[in-house]
This record gives C-alpha cells, structure tokens and sequence, in this order.
C-alpha cells in the first residue's frame, strides 16, 4: 500500500497553532485532551457506584447537582478529533488495523508498555492538570508559567529515560 | 470581541458544535503531521525524528502571535482568557510521569485518540491506559490532596516568572524556536546517516528555508511592537484632533435642555469629568463614565445600545469631543457631543440672566432653568449597571 506523505511540520504547526488560536477566540481556554478521560471515569464510577463517587473526595468534586458544562465541551472536542483524526487517516490512506513497532520486539511487549504508558500519562496528566495538549501546548499558547513548566518536565524526562527504553523504539 | 462563549451570544447546543468542529480540526491537523505514529513521536527522544518539537513550538508561536494581533485588532479581550494556573510541586510531578509515559508509550492522550482513530490497536490499548491512571489518581486522591493544591501561585505568565517584558519574551522563543529547527534539522541528518553539509552550503542549497527564517524573526519583531488596543485608539484619537479631521453631530445647551425636559426621546448624558467633580455637579440624567474608564468594559451594554442617543458631556468642548470620538472608534454609534460642555450648560442654562424683554426661546430657557435647578437639588443621578464579564474557566 502507498503511504501518503504527512504534512510539513511547519505548515502543521501553524495549523495547529490557529486551531488553538480559534479555540480561545471561542471559549477563552486552549485545547484539551486528558480532560476528557478524567469525564469518562468520573462518570463512570458515578454510574457504577454512586455511593463511593459521593463519598470519594475526588468524584464529589465533579459529581455535583449541576452537570458542569466544561466536562461535556471536552467530550465534544475529543469526539471531534476522533472523527477529524480518521477522516485525515482516510485521505491519506493510512487506515488500518495495525499495532506500530519495531520488527525486533514483540506485540505484546509493545502493547504492555503502550498500556503502562497510559497509565503513567493518565496519572501524570491529572498532577499536571492537563496534558501535553490541555497543560503544556494551551498554556504556552497564552504564556502561562505552568505551560513552560509542564512542558520542560515532560520532555526532559523523556529525554533523561530514553536510553534505557531505546530498545523499544530503534 | 472574544471570547465568544463569555458573551452570550452562543447557545449551549452550537457551542458543543463548536467544540465538535474545533476537535475534528486538532485531529486532522495532528494526524496530518504525522502525530499518529508512535515510532515518529518516540523519534525525538533519539534524535531520529523532531516533527512533535517542529511541529510543537510553531504552533505554540503561532498562538502567542495570533492573541497580540487578535488584541491589537480588538477582536480577542486577552485579558479574559483562561491562564493555566501554576502549582509548582504538582506540575514537576506531573510533567515527570508524563514524561516517563510518553517514553514508555510513545503517545500523549490527544495523539493516541487520533492514532486510535486510523486503528492503531497500542494507541486504543494506550487509552485503555489512560482512563486506569486518571483512576487509580481519584482513588488515591486523598493522600496527595495537600501536596496537589499546594505551592500555588496563581495566573502567573512566563515573562513575569523569568522577569523581561511580554514582547523580549517572545522575540527570544521565536529565535530559541528557529535555532533549535536549524540544529536539529542537523542532528537528524547526521543520525539517520545522511551526508551533511555546512550551514553556509545549505543556506545555499535551501534559499527558501533560510527567507522564511529571516522572515519569521523580522514578523515577530513587528508584531511584539505593535501598540496595545487602547494605545492605538488614544493615538487615533489625538491626532484626529490636532488636525481637526472628525465631524461629530453637536447639540446645543438649550437643545439638550428641551430634550431633558420637553421630550421622551431616548437619551443618555455621558458626563466623562472625574467623579469628584460629578458628584459636585452635574446635568439631571447625567450617569457618570471618568473619561480614563471609557476603555472599560463595563459599559459596553449600557453605550452599546444602538437606540439611544448618546451626548457626551466634559468640562468644556474639547474634553467632549474627545470622549465621543474615543467612543466612537471604541465602536459606540448614535454619539453627539454637548456643545462648549458643562461650561456652556452652566453659562447658558443655569446661570441664565432674565432680560427684561423675553422672547419665546429666552423665555422657555429662563423656565427650564428653574425646573433643572429644581431636579439638580433632588441629586438623582442613574447609576450604570455594568456589563459582567466572565473570565474563562478551563484546565483539564
């Protein structure tokens, strides 16, 4: 199958920098993605057990009378990059059903760090309050310390670990 | 002006529409560059790969450059935008795990939902992830609850932190930005075991490159520069003045004293003079905006109504004048400008000295004289309601 060459990185950044610029013309806050994950579970624990998410300090938090208008804004948008994600999969023709690795580790192994992964970000995207697109990218967008901050920790911790998981990448 | 959702104007419905559109184009955009694979994301921590710093660092430039036009333009009130609040000891924490995820994983949550989206099974198994950390977080929450609100400093901005002005700020990102383009650009050849060539050579050998680098610092240098807002407007304002270029619908003393009394037009007095002298004495109607406030948000609602006319009144007609034309590239319509000002009111109306013969229109100004006397006794003054303004709520 052909692969369709990916954009510019540069042309793709000034998109994405206009995409964030229209998202604070429109809500006044930047773009999000952990957000999102953070409704799901909360509404999750809210649904499967009530009791504990009213007794939980943290679900009490978000687990009010007035469903908060934010959560739902975040699950529109990451619906949104879902559909926008594979609609650009399909012009390009890069859909299918893969797991991405290097020919010399296994499957599992890639799938097993990808779930650590996950849980590491999941983790760490609620200390930083927000991820790499909510925390780091929005709050550079409009100067923000933290935005600096989050995104300095991140990618120099990334950078401090990868020989030891060079293995999995090259 | 923006933020569009602070203003009313956007049912609850379209803004999830919004929401919906603005998601489908962060998806495209980061599947476009190249954002959906692992191996190209992972690729910058060994220097085969720098699309997610390429493509990083033009977008959050971008963004700082779009609110200073969008400021500039008055199209963006900056000042309501949501900034990440700053809590020292969780932000490193958090930045750390992050950081150790996306080494581990090879994606952030934004990108694994747009490789999940193309059918990648590790970046759905990474989600499956995601929503076990934000978990076992809330289950855990109560022993790091202190040390999460902890070290707060607020809406603190970077250029304060690191104490240089917003535009040295930004002039120095862009240059960090473009710099490190250049070098990684040569780390990258030299890893994947590419011929390399001198800077010089490949100035030569890129022209278009090297034009956009130039090109990129000298926009910056200009957009950093430009003036605020209500710096630009003040300039306009000044030398519209000085050169007597503006024409403006005058209303005499007696003319606004007939309205006031005679006739149930809608008006609204605009004293601009300073409170002191306001409160001290002011014409009956008169709600009071200090001409330095006239910038204020507040009193969008209240100038902003299309319907009635509005008459600016100060001391004498030059500070009049001025405060109508601020409104007027403010954007306020239906403005009139009280001819020679408070002076002229006072002189003409209250201090008015009976002829012996009267004619009508000495007549009736020699009544209303008295009856708005009488009503500035009664010192009933409207006080605006000021327009509430919102400031964006946000985080993650």
């Amino acid at each position: 199958m052909k692969t369709i060459k990916y954009l510019n990185p540069y042309i793709a950044g000034v998109l994405l920098g206009l995409v964030l610029l229209a998202t604070i013309y429109v809500s006044g806050r930047g773009l999000g993605a952990s957000g999102a994950f953070k409704s799901v579970v909360v509404s999750t624990v809210a649904t499967v057990a009530p009791n504990h998410a009213n007794n939980a300090m943290f679900y009490k938090q978000y687990t009010g009378d007035k469903p908060s208008p934010l959560k739902s804004w975040l699950i529109f948008e990451i619906i949104g990059v879902v559909i926008g994600g594979f609609l650009s999969g399909l012009v390009s023709e890069r859909l299918t059903f893969k797991v991405e690795k290097i020919p010399s580790i296994k499957i599992r192994t890639r799938l097993i760090f990808a779930l650590l992964g996950g849980i590491l970000f999941g983790l760490g995207a609620q200390f930083g309050r927000g991820c790499t697109s909510g925390a780091a990218l929005s709050g550079m967008g409009v100067l923000a310390t933290s935005g600096f901050l989050v995104m300095i920790c991140i990618f120099g911790t990334g950078y401090a670990f990868a020989w030891f998981f060079r293995k999995l990448w090259n | 002006m923006g933020p569009l959702e602070g203003l009313n104007i956007i049912s609850a419905e379209f803004d999830f529409i919004l929401a919906l559109l603005i998601g489908i184009a962060f998806g495209f955009v980061l599947e476009q560059a190249g954002f959906s694979s692992s191996k190209r994301l992972a690729g910058l921590f060994y220097g085969t790969d720098f699309v997610v710093l390429r493509v990083f660092f033009t977008a959050a430039v971008t963004t700082c450059l779009g609110v200073i036009i969008f400021d500039y333009f008055g199209i963006l009130d900056s000042s309501l935008i949501y900034i990440n609040p700053t809590f020292l000891g969780s932000a490193i924490v958090g930045g750390v795990i992050m950081g150790l995820g996306f080494i581990l994983g090879g994606f952030c949550p934004g990108t694994s939902v747009c490789a999940a989206a193309i059918g990648k099974i590790d970046a759905i198994v990474f989600i499956g992830g995601l929503l076990i950390g934000v978990f076992i977080f809330a289950e855990l929450y109560p022993l790091y609850e202190g040390f999460y609100h902890g070290s707060s400093y607020g809406d603190i901005k970077i250029f304060d932190t690191l104490g240089m002005s917003r535009g040295l700020f930004i002039f120095v990102l862009v240059f960090i930005a473009l710099f490190a383009f250049v070098v990684t650009y040569f780390i990258e050849q030299k890893i994947t075991k590419q011929p390399t060539q001198s800077l010089l050579n490949s100035m030569k050998l890129f022209p278009y490159h090297t034009m956009a680098i130039i090109g990129a610092l000298i926009a910056t240098i200009i957009i950093i520069n430009l003036p605020s807002r209500k710096e630009k407007i003040i300039a306009a304002v000044q030398k519209e003045m000085k050169q007597g270029k503006y024409s403006l619908p005058l209303i005499s003393a007696e003319e606004l004293s007939f309205k006031i009394l005679e006739s149930n037009e809608n008006i609204k007095i605009v004293d601009v003079r300073p409170d002191s002298i306001y409160s001290k004495l002011s014409i009956p109607g008169a709600s009071n905006i200090p001409l330095d406030k006239l910038f204020d948000r507040a009193w969008e609602d209240y100038l902003g109504n299309v319907k009635s006319l509005k008459i600016f009144v100060g001391q004498n007609e030059q500070q009049s004048i001025k405060a109508a034309l601020l409104a007027k590239k403010l954007g306020y319509k239906n403005i009139t400008v009280l001819q020679g000002g408070m002076n002229s009111f006072v002189n003409n109306i209250l201090n008015f000295k009976k002829p012996i013969v009267l004619d009508d229109t000495q007549g009736f100004i020699a009544e209303a004289s008295i009856r708005l006397k009488g009503m500035i006794a009664k010192n009933k003054q409207p006080k605006i309601k000021p327009k509430v303004l919102m400031k964006a709520k946000g985080g993650c």
